[in-house]
């Protein structure tokens, strides 16, 4: 059982130039492309600094916490909050552009939005305002429950907002996403990934049929007992190791050296990692089926690179401003990073759980044809 | 008699191109079965059909009692099959191959291992074991090429062109192993471009051409169907070999002369001719008018190559083929029945 999964298994791990092409030449080469391209890396919506003049009248609870909402403001990239001796005077500063936006802390932990001239940074002053109103009305609900309940309570309950840290530190700009802290990284590495299953695995896997065929070693497979399905799928078992090792290449350098957190939970990134490995073997298997139809005369490394790297260029998976508008949703890198990022950013395992399960169909089809045509009689 | 192998009016077309065609010959069990043929003959093709890695249009392929067209598993699992082409695992060493290739044939454990030890011995690379196959020398190669065919013990075993490209110790090593395994009680179908290495170590002969069957069976059976014909053998100085072949061309338009050509790798001009042909004055005269130094002369009987040239009108010797020198023609065969 499984001797020609061993076999795929031996070859990949003996092979020097498997283990650069397959393992470090994607990573160096997305590294190294990664930072060309940063510069090209566009918002959708320039913010620039937001400024924002802010009252709240002295001594008021709202004047208490929003003294340490505008702290944590303060130590975030590109907000300014600027404490104004009163409410007019912050929304004269907005009159003259010294500022972009007013707002009016209110002691019922409400908040008045005084808009200035620059849609965008409207936006982002009301999404400032709404959450420190979520904040204000999350804490006085738990504050009014703890002490209706037990008085007790009020003060575990100050103790634990107390200790909230005000600011969290990260690799670059953190972000707050379902209750969770992630970096840039968290991104980065995921689109690697999913670069890499497509182009090692897609590549490992034309290439590795393509010279069995050549050397006669599927031929000599074919004059055995053994049957075409467990031929193909031992040979697709046995690269299943090598994708899990691209994978693991990206993902724990990426953990352990640049912080990257992933899925929010344990069970979310094993998840996160069964897709990557199906998505490797997929992959895997539909290119093998390319390696044996293609033409022995034909060497099929340039032509199927071509066709990976424009795939993913188009998916707009290396930069989303090279990306082909419309087209790049229906693309496979796309689709499987728009999955990946529901459930990392969203906690959402629903679009990741459902592509997982076309995989599994699209795999076993792919296994179904792969093993009638592996053994195909002239 | 049953016969192990019964191929009866095999028919197999690529398009029009009609590869084997209504080709018919049996192979007994326990024999060394060679089959000739120029190159585009079709002897790859039959050897595909019966070593069931390519199907058929018309015709009856019957194995040790086994249908082909109703029993290929059953086939398969008595085949075991040496192709010319040297198909190896480079990163895997020579047992890890030779292991590779018994286990799927339903070898396991004790028994797997054995098997490939007996292989490795049989082929004289036991020492090398451990070493990478693509670290192996081509001859080297080739041994374990044929190891990795006969580990699993088959019943029936198919060789193409095994020699092929092996220096002299390789090559008389494949040779006696060959011999060896039919003693051990295998059936062997052998195809080989080299036309003293049949003669060689083959029991019966079939010598196929443009998908027909030529003529089949042992090597005096053959020589019989030649009986209008002798050879000469001139030895030419080292001369080029341009010169060989415009003599070879000239000598055979002689008057009595049925063929003639250039040995590249001899240098000698092999010329077949008429029995009543008493006088070679004419073709010695007409050598040295186009410049050709003759430093011997032979008279040979019909030889296999001789019949085979007659059958087929073609030479068989590939050129530029290796081919060292044969010794102890037709040690290894059977007694006549």
């Amino acid at each position: 059982m499984l001797r020609i999964s061993l076999q795929w298994i031996r070859d990949y791990y003996r092979d020097g130039t498997a283990i650069f092409f397959g393992l470090l030449f994607p990573i160096v080469l997305v590294a190294v492309l990664g930072n060309m391209l940063a510069n090209y890396d566009n918002a959708d919506n320039k913010i620039g600094t937001l400024r924002i003049g802010y009252y709240a009248e002295e001594g008021t609870q709202a004047a208490q916490a929003v003294e340490g909402f505008a702290g944590a403001m303060d130590k975030a990239n590109g907000v300014k909050l600027t404490r104004a001796p009163s409410i007019e005077s912050a929304k004269s500063t907005v009159d003259k552009n010294k500022s972009d936006a007013a707002l009016l802390f209110k002691d019922d932990l409400g908040v008045t939005v005084y808009e200035g001239g620059n849609k965008t940074k409207n936006m982002a002053a009301n999404m400032i305002a709404q959450g420190f109103a979520r904040e204000g009305a999350a804490y006085l609900a738990a504050y009014s429950s703890a002490a209706r309940e037990d008085p007790a309570k009020v003060a575990a309950l100050e103790k634990k907002l107390a200790a909230l840290p005000t600011a969290r530190g990260g690799f670059t700009a953190d972000k707050k996403h379902a209750g969770r802290s992630q970096t840039m990284i968290d991104f980065y590495a995921v689109t690697m990934i999913v670069m890499i299953c497509f182009m090692g695995s897609g590549i490992g896997a034309v290439m590795g049929i393509y010279y069995y065929r050549k050397e006669g070693l599927i031929k000599r497979l074919a004059l055995s007992p053994k049957r075409g399905s467990s031929i193909f799928i031992e040979s697709v078992l046995g690269c299943i190791p090598g994708n899990l090792a691209q994978v693991a290449a990206v993902m724990i350098p990426a953990t352990f050296i640049l912080g990257a957190r992933y899925a929010a939970d344990a069970a979310g990134n094993i998840l996160l990692l069964a897709f990557f490995v199906l998505l490797g073997t997929t992959v895997t298997a539909l290119f093998m089926i390319i390696g044996i139809a293609v033409s022995l005369k034909i060497n099929p490394y340039l032509p199927i690179m071509a066709v990976l790297w424009s795939m993913l260029f188009a998916s707009g998976s290396f930069n989303k401003q090279f990306s082909i508008p419309g087209a790049a949703a229906y693309m496979p890198p796309n689709i499987a990073n728009r999955a990946v990022f529901e459930l990392t950013m969203f906690g959402n395992t629903g679009p990741l759980l459902t592509l997982m399960a076309v995989l599994a169909v699209i795999l076993a089809v792919a296994c179904a044809v792969g093993s009638r045509l592996l053994l195909r009689k002239k | 008699m049953e016969h192990y192998v019964t191929v009866e009016k095999l028919t197999k077309k690529y398009g029009d191109l009609v590869a084997v065609d209504n080709l018919s010959f049996t192979v007994d069990e326990n024999e060394i079965f060679g089959f000739l043929g120029p190159n585009g003959a079709g002897k790859t093709t039959t050897l595909n059909v019966v070593s069931t890695l390519t199907d058929y249009d018309r015709g009856i392929v019957n194995i040790a009692g086994y249908d082909l067209a109703k029993d290929p598993a059953k086939i398969k699992a008595l085949l075991g099959v040496v192709p010319q082409e040297i198909a190896l695992y480079g990163m895997l060493t020579a047992a890890e191959n030779v292991s590779l290739f018994a286990s799927l044939y339903g070898l396991r454990g004790k028994g797997l291992k054995d098997a490939v030890t007996e292989a490795l011995e049989f082929v004289g690379l036991e020492g090398e074991r451990s070493k990478r196959s693509d670290k192996l020398s081509g001859g080297m190669r080739r041994r374990l090429n044929i190891a990795c065919g006969i580990a699993h013990r088959p019943k029936l075993i198919i060789m193409d062109e095994p020699t092929v490209g092996v220096d002299a110790r390789s090559r008389e090593m494949i040779l006696r192993s060959i011999l060896t395994l039919r003693d051990g009680g295998a059936t062997i179908i052998y195809t080989s471009h080299y036309m003293p290495e049949v003669q060689e170590i083959a029991d019966r002969i079939a010598i196929i051409d443009k998908g027909r069957l030529a003529a089949i069976g042992t090597e005096e059976e053959l020589l019989g169907y030649v009986t209008d014909r002798k050879s000469i053998r001139i030895g030419t100085g080292t001369g080029a070999a341009e010169t060989g072949r415009t003599a070879a061309a000239s000598v055979a338009k002689l008057a009595g002369v049925k063929a003639a050509r250039y040995v590249e790798e001899s240098g000698e001009i092999c010329i077949d001719v008429g029995l009543e042909l008493a006088n070679v004055s004419p073709i010695l005269k007409d050598l040295m008018e186009i410049g050709v130094t003759i430093r011997s002369f032979d008279e040979e009987a019909p030889n296999l190559e001789t019949t085979f040239l007659a059958l087929t009108g073609n030479a068989l010797s590939v050129e530029g083929a290796e081919h060292p020198g044969v010794t102890g023609r037709g040690r290894g065969k059977k007694p006549a029945m």
